[in-house]
């Protein structure tokens, strides 16, 4: 109980939960654009790829997703540090 | 949205879900989540073929994702990871000959997935039994939390074997352990991954904790870094037989990749042993998935 009253103290539940919420949202509106942009002019391409080279097509849908995966990782590690969620690293409050 | 490469229309925001609520599980409790994942696909409109495929090039991606955290929290033992891979994909490859040999008789499916129930349920039971024995164990005797492991016989048993040659693991606390012992266990695993057509996240995260005495943390963490290889290997097989809808995945991991920071981020706030014991559960719903498959009742 001492720990979770030290973990309160780091970062206001409060707070944290009003910063992840922020988190959400400017990642969906992120999400949307990507959706878009992004996967509208990538499916065609994949999928005459998928048609024509499966070898080809599981290389380079293997490179994408670690690609993103990288990517997606630096943008919400980016989006936690910014809005204060990295506190949670901070520390090891455990119960 | 169009998914052209499976030719269906799938719900975006189904995918993100099913991923966010996946990629949760995954970086809290190191596992790959097929067994949650592959059931709401199908439901949402995934045709069958694409299912597995799909989802292990989301859990590539979303364990990249966990890994990367975790390693940020010195949550993963890279050394070890690498010297599992080798036993992992060997045992994997041994199970999926031995299921070919018994492909052979009808009862197959029913022995294995049987035998699949069993080890499931034997793995939930113990692990609740440990977790709820070294949470006592903390609160009555005062012992450190990151340290207490209500069993470790088998750990220390292993420790004492002397095969060379001999190496350390700094990172999971262990000073010397027979290199065999470690290729052996990821072996172990991926044998029954590859015989009972799924991760091994779910055996390999307690005999990491159990057989080679690393901490919990540490275990989700390398289990992490183990999954990346086995599913991105499963990824390229299966999508050289036509199986994988990339587009589909890299949807999924959108949600995935907030879900398994939150995850990974979580499990800092929580003991071993509570760790443990949440992951108790995550077993009976593997087995009720399989029991549910035997009995037709879903196809996945």
């Amino acid at each position: 109980m001492e720990e979770e009253n030290n973990t309160e103290q780091q970062v206001p539940f409060k707070q944290l939960i009003r910063n992840f919420l922020i988190e959400v949202a400017v990642y969906g509106v992120l999400l949307v654009v990507y959706f878009f942009v992004a996967l509208r002019y990538l499916g065609d391409p994949l999928a005459r790829l998928f048609d024509s080279n499966l070898l080809a097509y599981a290389v380079i849908g293997l490179g994408l997703i670690v690609v993103q995966a990288v990517v997606l990782e630096s943008v919400t590690s980016l989006l936690f540090d910014f809005l204060g969620l990295h506190r949670l690293t901070s520390g090891t409050p455990k119960h | 949205m169009n998914f052209p490469i499976s030719g269906v229309y799938v719900d975006p925001i189904a995918l993100v879900v099913i991923g966010f609520l996946v990629g949760i599980l995954g970086g809290f409790f190191g596992v790959g989540g097929g067994f949650l994942a592959a059931p709401f696909m199908f439901w949402v409109g995934v045709p069958m073929n694409f299912v597995v495929g799909t989802d292990l090039a989301h859990m590539t991606g979303k364990s990249i994702i966990a890994f990367k955290r975790h390693r940020a929290l010195g949550h993963v033992d890279i050394k070890l990871g690498a010297f599992m891979i080798v036993g992992t994909m060997v045992g994997v490859e041994i199970g999926a000959q031995i299921i070919e040999l018994l492909e052979a008789h009808e009862s197959v499916d029913s022995v294995v997935g049987i035998l699949y129930i069993v080890i499931l349920l034997l793995v939930s039971a113990f692990t609740a039994y440990e977790a709820i024995r070294s949470l006592r164990m903390m609160n009555s005797e005062g012992m450190d939390v990151n340290e207490v492991v209500g069993f470790q016989g088998v750990a220390k048993r292993i420790k004492s074997i002397r095969i060379p040659p001999m190496v350390s693991f700094p990172r999971s606390g262990i000073e010397e352990i027979s290199l065999w012992m470690v290729i052996l266990v990821g072996l172990f695993t991926g044998l029954l991954a590859g015989m009972l057509g799924v991760g091994g996240g779910f055996i390999r995260m307690p005999m990491l904790v159990y057989v080679l005495g690393i901490p919990t943390h540490v275990a989700v963490g390398t289990d992490l870094f183990e999954i990346i290889f086995s599913a991105g290997y499963g990824t390229l097989t299966h999508a050289l037989k036509g199986n994988v809808d990339i587009i589909m995945a890299l949807v999924m991991q959108t949600g995935a990749a907030i879900g398994a920071q939150i995850g990974a981020v979580s499990t800092q706030y929580f003991s071993g042993p509570r760790i443990r014991l949440f992951f108790s559960v995550l077993p009976l719903f593997g087995a009720l998935m399989v029991l549910l498959r035997l009995l037709g009742i879903v196809a996945v």
